[in-house]
């Protein structure tokens, strides 16, 4: 170890040191001059004496350098140095392997951050693993919202929990000082809310239990709308804001950069999305506590307490409860880690995705071990000239290796570039509703990453080939064959995982064309949506909400070109999930099998704006669906195929919150999401006959629907200049950003399989290329022998097939596999899909024949007399 | 042999300790440079002599090399190796 340390603080100093030495030896060559001049000799002949008997001075510098362990970085220096000028020499090879490997690189890096800004990365919480989603559950419904009762009840009696919050999003308008009002994301949350998330606010106080009544109107605003729309004033606590048109008191602002906890259900996105926090009030019937089910639980697990253990304690107390009020359904509980709610389904996607990217690398890996072989088989003179000279295995290996080294560093440096210069591109592609997106950035660790995949790529890539065909250990230098079976497997595999990628890429498209060539049950062509809140202030008759709404929608009626327009509580695929149960009239109430379906509300008017389908009875009008006349209601067929099995849905009544509605319509149902397999029972009440705050338009039009936005947004304020109208867009808009998970997964694994097969390509031509021109004495010979051009190419063309058939050979037998690895993402397309199994394959082909008719053709050009003058 | 010579003389400078050799073994070990100074640095990478530069008698600067307490260490056990090896060989030989 000492020795160590004193050999290093040599070698940092090894200039002076060889000073020192230089010196020192002079002097033992003077000495010995003098020694001999004490003999009696010449001067001339006592240095000539001194000089056979010691050596020369250099000499001895040298070996003292040698002995300071100076050789191995002198060594390395002199390998870089040659590495670095044989790759100036031979440009194609050096570029040709850096271009492979930094696109593979780039885009490995860039999954690499979607995946550590994803999944990797802890969430920006407190001790993130402790905290976990809870809630209601039943068989039917695993993951449902939860009840207030059962959430009083856990943070009563649950000691394995530290502390629980609801919370539950909607939108609140704040009145602007001129203008327009502007709609606030709004989340309503218990106390605890700041707590679980172990935040402090940035400024005043976290709501407590005494302000969860109603008409109680304190707010938490965000950092955010703090610095941005109340000019960071610090004195901000007390001041009153006027939201919803009513004095809310700003109790609290909190702390920069906070990320809302996120849900499916009633909830902004996570991350920073939410404006303002409202306390949840926690007033009112006992129906209301019990029986709603309408807000998302957080909770932190105490320390010293297992998941299993705090899952196991609330298990207990959820049956206690149900057994307590045997009336509010049998629910059980659900806990799940904050982490896999936050990322969802996209999880899968990010890890599909590096799946994929995975395999583009293998690819460039065995393409460079290609590269790497040729030009192991054509510096072959040079080894064998260095190993003649004394050069040791190592040292021949380490040659190489150098080289893949300097490649591995130039691809690593231009990936990052590459990758940093996708990033936007990348953010651009992605869906907006994308989890955790805004963690996507290229860090410290996907830079390690980068150069670690780069430089492992490049060494494997060296090695293989020296493993495999030993090409050091031949004298001769003449193992052109084996090298050459060698590089013909490497191609095959390629060409094989590319056909793999290929195959994905195809299941996905097949399952995007699917998807749109379905029948939706809905026209997203044609029609302009956006969101409007009409505010409900306390002293607000009953019926005032709907009278508005109705105006409104009158007023767009009449602006040219709109063909017909209306008013729901939500559009198609919106990802809205509000039910109800209910009693069919007339037949006995069955406790052990629950009725319900997705509970919406619409005005006349908006089942033609969204292009639905009516199949039976009439869709609402505005006279016998108004106000105060019976109730009635439109219900979808999956509704009425499922409780009406005799087709008798229709005039039949359901009992729905105490109120028998009479069935006028069938509707044509429309799923979730667009690949969803079943349509979920639904119903919508004629909006003048409830109370709806928040509703969502959809407005027809004969000519291009964006172009209306002035007009229907006049139209509103024609109504109420207050209003403010948020998510104007068109339906067709809103129906692709349903698909957009699905595009983007589709549009990567496009360009994947894409530069995969450019490279198997380049692979291939390499390979033939390189074979023509090692064979152009024998093409030569046949075409003096008199094969034609025909024959000549079609040798070549037979090589390239021959790998091109048996990469795609092996690529249909992983197919299958890919397709069952894809099944989440896949609709209507099975595993074993036979559009996939016969384009996969021919796809390979061509790309492979294409590939192969450069070097064909160069085959062609051989000219026998060149051929036989060689030699 | 180099520790041994140090041993004997105490701190020496190079030339001193290859004349010194010579002078010992009757001229028939001659040290070249090439042999001497890569083993002495050999010897201090090792921490077994430590060296300075100070002043001949001749006025010159060198480069003077003297035992460490562990040279001194390693010198006993290198001995009593090397004499019980030659005894062996002698008792083989006779």
């Amino acid at each position: 170890m000492r020795e160590w340390i004193w050999r290093v603080k040599a070698m940092l100093r090894r200039d002076r040191m060889a000073g020192e030495k230089a010196e020192e030896l002079e002097l033992h060559i003077s000495m010995e001059i003098e020694a001999g001049l004490r003999q009696g000799l010449s001067a001339e002949e006592a240095r000539r004496r001194a000089r056979i008997r010691l050596g020369l001075v250099s000499e001895g510098v040298e070996s003292a350098r040698e002995e300071l362990g100076f050789r191995w970085l002198d060594g390395a220096a002199a390998d870089l140095r040659h590495a670095f000028r044989a790759l100036t020499r031979n440009r194609g090879f050096g570029t040709v392997a850096v271009l492979v490997l930094s696109a593979s690189v780039a885009i490995n890096t860039l999954i690499f951050c979607m995946l550590d800004g994803v999944v990797l990365r802890p969430l920006p919480y407190r001790s993130p693993k402790q905290l976990v989603r809870l809630y209601d559950s039943t068989a039917g419904a695993p993951k449902f919202a939860m009840a207030l009762g059962r959430y009083l009840d856990y943070r009563a009696s649950a000691k394995s929990l530290e502390s629980i919050a609801l919370y539950t999003g909607g939108s609140m308008e704040l009145t602007a000082s001129r203008g327009h009002s502007k709609q606030l994301i709004s989340v309503a949350i218990t106390p605890d809310y700041f707590t679980v998330l172990g935040k402090a606010l940035f400024l005043g106080r976290a709501f407590t239990a005494a302000d969860l009544h109603a008409g109680v109107r304190n707010v938490i605003i965000s950092y955010r709308l703090w610095r941005d729309r109340f000019q960071s004033d610090h004195a901000i606590v007390g001041k009153t804001i006027r939201l919803d048109r009513e004095p809310w008191t700003v109790i609290g602002v909190a702390p920069d950069r906070l990320q809302h906890v996120g849900g499916d259900y009633r909830s902004p996105l996570q991350g920073e999305t939410v404006d303002i926090w409202a306390p949840l009030t926690l007033d009112g019937p006992e129906m209301m506590i019990r029986a709603w089910h309408f807000c998302n639980a957080v909770a932190r697990i105490r320390d010293g307490f297992t998941e299993t253990q705090a899952r196991k304690e609330l298990e207990i107390l959820a049956a206690r409860y149900s057994q307590r009020y045997p009336d509010f359904g049998k629910w059980t509980v659900r806990m799940e880690p904050l982490l896999n709610e936050v990322t969802g389904r996209s999880r899968q996607v990010v890890w599909l995705l590096a799946a994929a990217g995975g395999l583009v690398l293998l690819v460039a890996c065995a393409n460079i071990a290609g590269l790497c072989l040729a030009r192991a088989v054509t510096r072959q003179k040079e080894l064998a000239l260095r190993r003649a000279l004394g050069a040791n295995r190592w040292q021949l290996i380490r040659v190489g290796l150098t080289e893949n080294l300097l490649i591995g560093v130039a691809g690593a440096i231009f990936g990052l570039l590459l990758a940093n210069a996708g990033l936007p591109l990348l953010r651009q592609l992605l869906p907006a509703d994308f989890p955790r997106a805004h963690e996507i950035a290229l860090s410290g660790m996907a830079a390690a990453f980068a150069v670690a995949i780069a430089i492992a790529t490049v060494l494997i890539a060296g090695l293989l080939p020296l493993g495999a065909t030993n090409t050091l250990q031949s004298q001769r230098a003449t193992s052109g064959r084996d090298s050459r079976r060698m590089r013909s497997v490497l191609v095959a595999g390629e060409i094989a995982l590319a056909g793999l990628l290929c195959a994905g890429a195809l299941f996905l498209l097949r399952s995007y064309w699917e998807i749109g060539a379905r029948d939706h049950g809905f026209n997203p062509a044609g029609a302009l949506t956006f969101h409007l809140k009409v505010p409900a202030t306390g002293d607000a008759k009953p019926g005032t909400l709907a009278r508005v709404y109705g105006a409104i929608v009158l007023k767009i009626g009449q602006i040219p070109g709109v063909a017909s327009v209306g008013a729901s509580t939500n559009l198609p695929w919106s990802g809205y999930e509000e039910n109800s149960g209910f009693e069919i009239v007339g037949e006995p109430a069955d406790r052990n099998n629950d009725k319900g379906g997705r509970y919406q509300a619409a005005t006349p008017g908006y089942f033609e704006a969204a292009g639905m389908r009516l199949l039976a009875g009439r869709f609402f009008d505005r006279a016998r669906d108004a106000r105060g006349q019976p109730f009635t209601l439109i219900v979808n067929d999956a509704l009425a195929n499922r409780y009406f099995p005799n087709g008798k849905a229709l005039e039949a009544e359901l009992r729905i919150a105490g109120k028998n509605r009479r069935i006028v319509g069938v509707v044509e149902g429309i799923q979730d999401s667009p690949a969803d397999l079943d349509t979920k029972p639904a119903f919508w009440f004629p909006l003048e006959q409830g109370e709806y705050d928040s509703l969502f338009f959809a407005v027809r039009t004969s000519v291009d629907p964006a172009s209306l936005t002035p007009a229907v947004t006049a139209a509103v304020h024609g109504v109420d200049p207050e209003l403010a109208l948020d998510e104007i867009r068109t339906l067709e808009s809103r129906a692709d950003s349903a698909l957009a998970g699905r595009r983007f997964a589709l549009w990567l694994f496009q360009s994947f399989a894409i530069l995969a097969l450019a490279l198997a390509a380049a692979g291939i031509y390499g390979l033939l290329a390189y074979a023509v021109q090692q064979r152009h004495k024998e093409l030569g010979i046949r075409a003096a022998l008199g094969a034609s051009r025909m024959d000549l190419s079609k040798m070549i063309l037979s090589d390239g097939l021959k790998m091109a058939a048996a990469g795609a050979c092996f690529c249909l037998l992983l197919i299958p596999l890919g397709g069952s690895l894809l099944r989440a993402f896949l609709y209507n397309v099975k595993a074993f899909d036979v559009w996939t199994i016969v384009a996969a394959p021919a796809v390979l082909l061509t790309v492979s024949l294409l590939a192969s008719l450069g070097p064909a053709r160069s085959a062609t050009r051989s000219d026998p007399a060149c051929a036989l003058r060689e030699d | 042999m180099i520790l041994q010579t140090l041993a004997a003389l105490g701190p020496q400078h190079g030339y001193s300790i290859a004349a010194r050799l010579e002078q010992v073994s009757s001229g028939a070990i001659q040290l070249n440079m090439g042999t001497l100074y890569p083993g002495l640095m050999r010897l201090e990478a090792k921490g077994w002599i430590a060296a300075k530069w100070a002043h001949t008698e001749s006025k010159r600067r060198a480069r003077f090399y003297e035992l460490t307490a562990k040279g001194r260490k390693q010198l006993r056990t290198e001995r009593a190796e090397w004499l019980r090896m030659a005894g062996i060989m002698a008792k083989v030989l006779e």
